[in-house]
């Protein structure tokens, strides 16, 4: 009987060794909420600063590469879609099994919003009613994943990737897609480029938003005892921990906080005074600063809801506003442990002027135009709603990434992403390339163009700048 | 309780544990079964308990009577009694509506406008099995072959032993209660080879059956939407579906009795390699075929009564064998056409050995009879299209458009396989039926346990790791499609 009990341990030792190392190769690195776990996971132990906590609203509200740019931190975003405050207590719990930060932000959305699973966070026998986007096995098997999956009986449907997504064999093209994306990127830089959305409101979703923002209610507005008590648990945390909270209200479009202001102002203040009885604790309610941003700011999304996320526009704004408070009122000193490179790091210094090449760029057509490189300016004109750029350059490398940077101000660095590459002919190394946005996902004012080269294996920038300066009215 | 379910999973190493901690004391281990037995039974609906108890009680009486006295005449009044008793729960449980449907319908034939009131019968799961295992208690003592057991708590064990309680395979007293009054030893090797066979019913069951019940379904459920290629393809893949759900399930049930000491009857024989209908029948359900044979064919007079009595002998116990499957005139048509070529067969014995004995086929070397295995097959799949059928009238359907509208353009088309799934499912479902049936090729040859048991550790749990992997990966489960077996139903 000995001998049959240490070979079975010994076995299902092995079984599940084997299916929690297959199970990496079932997650569905495809969503954010995945991602931010992954990057938790790749981040050196006890190297990350700054902490944000929070759903969507500051997964599609914070670029962490732009506050580490202008704060010279390491940020790390842990936010799941939908998550209500118990979540983001779970999730920070995890957090600081690997993490020792200085400072964490607590997104407020989850607090302010109406939903019933945001004031309601258990169902009726007392389990946690879970995101959908929330997988437990998303998190790292341990101590604290195995006490929250038995807290909450999903100890075996929700630990195991394995179990859950095995069905991925019935879709060989789209698993291979899947397993071949997550080389190269690492989770990070794979949620940065994933937030850089530019589509926002149109007229029609203005209309439909119009139509449904009679049934919000200021009423439904509030923050209930379970969330108070998530929040104090959370705030006990940080002083046991010892690091600092921010309790950061991202915005929301302007006609939303327009109809439930009242709403708005009553949360706000609650957690201002929940706040104000901790000496670490403070907040940040940019809504009550703008009184909401204009729908330029808010992405085109299937379902109009209460829900409102930030494009890329609205995203480099709310994370400047809250990299230049964190600058303002922490004074903290880095780990400096990841020392890696990104263009925001360069284009939000102001030495970054010292680093451009000689050779700049002209650029061969704007907007469909194409006498205008003879000018030191390109401009938009009112009725114009996309700015399209055409030209060329010589990379140093054919294998470099390239990248434009349009560059207001040093609160403004709009980045695009990666922009492929076209060969200009056979007996030359130039490539042209295109780019083309909406007009509004730029702010009115001047702007420098910057084109960034990146050789991907040795995490270096060439900044080509562009010889004519925007300027977009 | 499923066996393919998470609180099998959780009640049979508990049960495992306990058992053979209290192994040696062998009544305290028959109570502990039959606790446990009835719970598990309990897990489908407790009501169901008073029948198999009720069941039990007056069979456990009856045998004990039977003993006791020598006149002919009580001997009879009690086996009547039994068959009786539990043939009427059976015949209610199973029947009542069937007869009642099948009455009004034979009326309106003749203008009767008479409307058919079914009653709401729930069918208590694995009745048509314990009532059989019970029945072959009482005949085997009336016929002076088994002598009644004087332990209650081992009779009700023996009637309600879990692994094969709802599904077989259908024991006789004779090989499965004498066990219950034997010390079982710890065996490393029984064990091992009890989990192994578990293992592998549950691939049976989990990749194979349920994925293609998820073709047959689609096809067999809709029989206006689908070609004659598709109903050719989902026929076969029921063949396949039906032999791995019910082997798997016979598999899983002996696999537990064996970790636990108990040798149970072996159910299947690789059925689809055989090279005759008869020999379809020594390899299908061998717990039941040799059940109607002992009590049904063989009181009939067997084929000692002339050819006229045994090819009606046959014709019958086919017959009644259809019937017990289920309370549908398909399956009454399914067992009739069983027993109709199972004739054929023996009416064309002497011709057949005849043409065999001929000077130039008896230079025919014995490997050739494997010509015979694709003719029987298809012969059987026939047969499963009514056995599948929702209803006589769908049955014709889909024989007439197998053989009128199956095109071998059909079969180039992707959308002949697709059907309820996507083209990897078919790939992988094809792909196991035919690792399958190379499996059992070896096993029949070699033996693919003791071939197993020969190799180095590494290489054996390798192969462990491959089941369990395949099963988790391939298997169909979760979200509430832990699929019932087939034969619970009957």
């Amino acid at each position: 009987m000995i001998k049959l009990a240490i070979k079975s341990i010994l076995f299902i030792i092995l079984a599940i060794t084997t299916i929690f190392c297959l199970g990496y190769y079932m997650i569905n690195f495809n969503s954010t909420s995945a991602l931010a776990f992954k990057s938790l996971y790749e981040q050196p132990k006890n190297s990350a600063d700054i902490i944000i906590i929070g759903n969507s609203h500051s997964m599609r509200g914070i670029d962490t590469e732009i506050i580490d740019a202008k704060c010279k931190t390491s940020t790390l975003n842990i936010s799941i879609a939908e998550t209500s405050i118990v979540e983001m207590y779970n999730n920070l719990r995890e957090v600081l099994a690997y993490q020792k930060p200085k400072l964490v932000i607590i997104e407020c959305w989850p607090l302010i919003g109406s939903r019933r699973v945001y004031n309601l966070p258990f169902n009726k026998t007392g389990e946690i009613i879970y995101s959908q986007y929330n997988e437990v096995y998303f998190k790292k098997f341990g101590l604290i994943n195995i006490e929250e999956s038995i807290e909450n009986n999903r100890l075996l449907e929700e630990n195991i990737s394995f179990i859950d997504n095995k069905d991925k064999w019935q879709n060989l093209e789209k698993w291979q897609k899947e397993i071949k994306n997550r080389k190269g990127l690492s989770a990070k830089e794979n949620i940065h480029n994933k937030i850089k959305l530019l589509r926002s409101y149109d007229s029609t979703h203005i209309k439909a938003f119009d139509s449904i923002k009679a049934t919000f209610n200021s009423d439904k507005m509030y923050i209930s005892d379970a969330e108070k008590q998530y929040l104090a648990k959370i705030i006990e945390l940080s002083k046991e921990y010892d690091f600092k909270l921010l309790m950061l209200t991202v915005p929301v479009y302007d006609e939303h906080y327009k109809t439930v202001e009242e709403g708005f102002i009553k949360t706000s203040k609650e957690i201002e005074e929940i706040a104000s009885k901790h000496e670490n604790v403070y907040t940040l309610d940019i809504n009550k600063k703008f009184k909401g941003l204009d729908y330029t700011h808010f992405l085109k999304e299937k379902h109009i809801t209460e829900n409102q996320h930030l494009t890329y526009k609205g995203i480099i704004k709310t994370t400047n506003i809250t990299a230049n408070f964190i600058k303002e009122n922490f004074s903290i000193q880095p780990y400096n442990k990841t020392n890696y490179i990104t263009p925001e790091k360069i284009l939000y210094h102001t030495d970054w002027q010292n680093r451009i090449s000689k050779d700049s760029i002209n650029i061969l057509e704007f907007n469909n135009k194409y006498e205008v490189f003879k000018n030191d300016t390109i401009s938009t004109i009112p009725k114009d709603r996309t700015i399209s750029i055409k030209s060329a350059f010589t990379p140093t490398n054919s294998e470099n990434k390239i990248q434009l940077a349009f560059i207001k101000d040093e609160d403004f660095v709009f980045i695009s992403k990666h922009i492929e590459k076209l060969k200009k002919s056979n007996n030359s190394n130039e490539v042209k390339f295109n780019i083309s946005l909406p007009k509004n996902q730029l702010s009115k004012g001047n702007y420098s163009l910057i084109l960034i080269e990146e050789n991907t294996s040795s995490n270096n920038f060439l900044l080509h700048p562009i010889k004519q300066k925007l300027i977009l009215q | 309780m499923l066996f393919n379910s998470i609180d099998f999973a959780i009640f049979f190493p508990i049960v495992f544990i306990l058992y053979w901690i209290v192994a040696k004391k062998i009544k305290l281990r028959n109570f502990f079964l039959l606790v446990v037995s009835y719970y598990f039974y309990g897990s489908w609906d407790w009501r169901f308990l008073f029948l198999i108890a009720a069941s039990s009680i007056l069979d456990f009486y009856i045998g004990k009577t039977m003993a006791k006295t020598e006149v002919k005449k009580k001997r009879k009044l009690l086996l009547i009694i039994s068959l009786v008793f539990n043939l009427g729960l059976l015949c209610y449980f199973k029947y009542t509506n069937f007869f009642i449907e099948s009455f009004v319908n034979t009326f309106r034939l003749f203008g009767s406008t008479l409307e058919a009131t079914t009653l709401q019968i729930i069918l208590p799961v694995g009745i048509s099995f314990y009532t059989f295992q019970t029945l072959s208690y009482t005949i085997d003592i009336y016929r002076n072959k088994l002598e009644p057991t004087k332990d209650a708590i081992a009779f009700f064990a023996f009637v309600s032993f879990f692994p094969q309680l709802v599904a077989g395979p259908i024991e006789r007293a004779s090989h499965l209660l004498p066990q219950f009054f034997k010390t079982h030893k710890f065996n490393y090797n029984q064990i091992r080879s009890g989990l192994l066979l578990m293992a592998f019913g549950l691939f049976k069951k989990m990749v194979i059956a349920d994925r293609a019940a998820i073709y047959v379904n689609e096809v067999y459920n809709n029989v206006d939407d689908h070609n004659g290629t598709s109903y050719a393809i989902a026929t076969v893949l029921f063949a396949f579906q039906i032999y791995c759900d019910f082997s798997g399930y016979s598999d899983i049930a002996i696999g537990a009795a064996r970790t636990m000491g108990f040798d149970l009857m072996k159910n299947f024989k690789s059925p689809y390699f055989a090279v005759s209908l008869t020999d379809f029948w020594r390899r299908w359900h061998i717990s039941l075929s040799t059940w109607f044979r002992d009590y049904v064919y063989i009181p009939l007079g067997g084929s000692k009564k002339g050819n006229f009595r045994t090819y009606a002998n046959l014709f019958i116990v086919f017959v009644v064998s259809g019937f017990w499957h289920g309370a549908a005139w398909t399956f009454i048509i399914w067992g009739a056409i069983h027993g109709v070529i199972l004739m054929s067969e023996k009416a064309l014995l002497p011709v057949k050995s005849k043409i065999a004995n001929h000077s130039l086929l008896k230079q025919i070397p014995k490997w050739c009879n494997v010509l015979y295995i694709p003719l029987i097959f298809m012969i059987v799949c026939f047969a499963w299209v009514f056995f599948r059928a929702n209803g006589v009238q769908n049955a014709f359907t889909i024989i007439s458009s197998s053989i009128t509208d199956f095109k071998i353009s059909d079969l180039k088309n992707i959308e002949t396989y697709t059907i309820g799934f996507t083209i990897n499912e078919f790939i992988v479902l094809t792909s196991f039926i035919c690792l399958l049936l190379i499996a059992e090729a070896i096993h029949n040859t070699f033996g693919l346990f003791s071939i197993l048991q020969k190799q180095f550790l590494p290489i054996r749990w390798t192969l462990y790791l491959v089941i369990v992997m395949t099963i988790i990966i391939f298997g169909v489960y979760g979200d509430g499609k832990d699929a019932e077996f087939i034969y619970f139903q009957f």
